[in-house]
């Protein structure tokens, strides 16, 4: 057997690579590097940024619905970003300080996390998102002169409304999710 | 940046040969190799702030290479069914090559064989073929060392089969 080994040895190592123009290559990892971390750069910037335009577009400081709206839908998408933030870019570290049992194990982790993003999270954001806009049109609704009737069926229809797109595009990721993560997380979890 | 292209050199040039082995043996077709290959530069490439010097430089090189390994076999799984419908994927070591001599035949035989092993198997082997004790095995793989002997001599059994 060890005969055996010594001669798989001296056949394996036979194999080399192709050479390849590594200032070429530099080029184009840098170029990558640039590319992800802009990536990275807007993810985070897009909070704030649309915090700022809004309070300066709207005067949300002078009004305590509005205020209160901007807030509310603010730590939606914060909570949103965190998720994704977590689930995406924070696995790249993880390639050579973890062995491929514990790497295995954190990706699915992570993955499952990203199901859990669609499943549970994007339903609270939902429920934070609707409920942020419709304080907003508290305050809208009363620069009208409409009784409190219609204002509730405006309230009905809009918060309807937005539950119904929500479902939709909740129900479409999920469906994609089960397409290519439920897959990947069985065939991490059958490798032994 | 200049240091870490100089450092991204040195790690190339030690460990190009080492990582295209364990690709080819892991995916079993040259193609597919050197797809993997150039993945595991480009996380060569996003990990090297993480590498310490203190540390074994292969240990660093195989972890990357043997986890990006493992999640690109299930991507690459899926695309050749798709592929296999209106163009046959056919592995390069199936491909006769009239020219080849013997030798380059039995390492072939050899790669083609370890590709048809499981996923970590392949790894285990690879990393054995590259001369790494079976506490370095351990460490890479997450195996406990009593284990990757077992299962090493369960791999050679296979190999010998398939090879005969």
């Amino acid at each position: 057997m060890e005969k055996d080994i010594t001669n798989w040895q001296n056949l394996w190592k036979e194999e080399k690579s192709t050479p390849l123009d590594l200032n070429k290559l530099i080029t184009h990892l840098n170029k990558i590097e640039k590319k992800g971390k802009l990536e990275r750069i807007i993810l985070l910037a897009a909070v704030p940024v649309t915090i700022i335009v809004l309070a300066t577009l709207l005067p949300i400081l002078s009004n305590i619905y509005y205020l209160i709206s901007i807030i509310i839908i603010s730590f939606g998408m914060i909570m949103i970003l965190i998720q994704s933030y977590r689930s995406k870019y924070s696995l790249i570290s993880n390639d050579a300080k973890l062995n491929n049992k514990k790497y295995i194990k954190n990706i699915i982790h992570k993955l499952k996390q990203r199901m859990l993003t669609t499943s549970r999270y994007m339903w609270f954001y939902t429920f934070l998102l609707v409920l942020g806009i419709n304080i907003g049109y508290i305050a809208i609704l009363q620069k009208f002169n409409i009784s409190i009737t219609v204002r509730i069926i405006i309230h009905l229809v809009f918060t309807v409304l937005m539950i119904c797109i929500m479902y939709y595009s909740i129900e479409k990721r999920k469906k994609e999710n089960n397409k290519i993560i439920l897959p990947l997380i069985d065939f991490l979890e059958n490798l032994n | 940046m200049k240091n870490k292209e100089q450092k991204f050199k040195k790690v190339y040039e030690q460990s190009k040969d080492k990582i295209h082995r364990l690709c080819l043996g892991f995916m079993g077709n040259k193609t597919d190799a050197d797809d993997l290959f150039q993945e595991i530069l480009i996380k060569v490439w996003n990990n090297l702030n993480t590498f310490r010097n203190e540390s074994s430089i292969d240990t660093w090189i195989y972890r990357i290479t043997t986890n990006t390994a493992l999640l690109t076999l299930n991507r690459k799984t899926k695309l050749n069914k798709k592929e296999i419908d209106y163009q046959p994927n056919i592995p390069h070591y199936e491909i006769e090559n009239l020219n080849s001599t013997d030798k380059e035949q039995e390492v072939k035989k050899l790669y083609k064989a370890i590709s048809s092993l499981k996923e970590i198997d392949r790894i285990i082997i690879g990393l054995l073929l590259e001369n790494c004790s079976y506490d370095e095995i351990s460490n890479i793989t997450g195996l406990k060392t009593s284990n990757v002997g077992v299962r090493i001599n369960r791999i050679k059994k296979t190999l010998s089969k398939k090879l005969k």
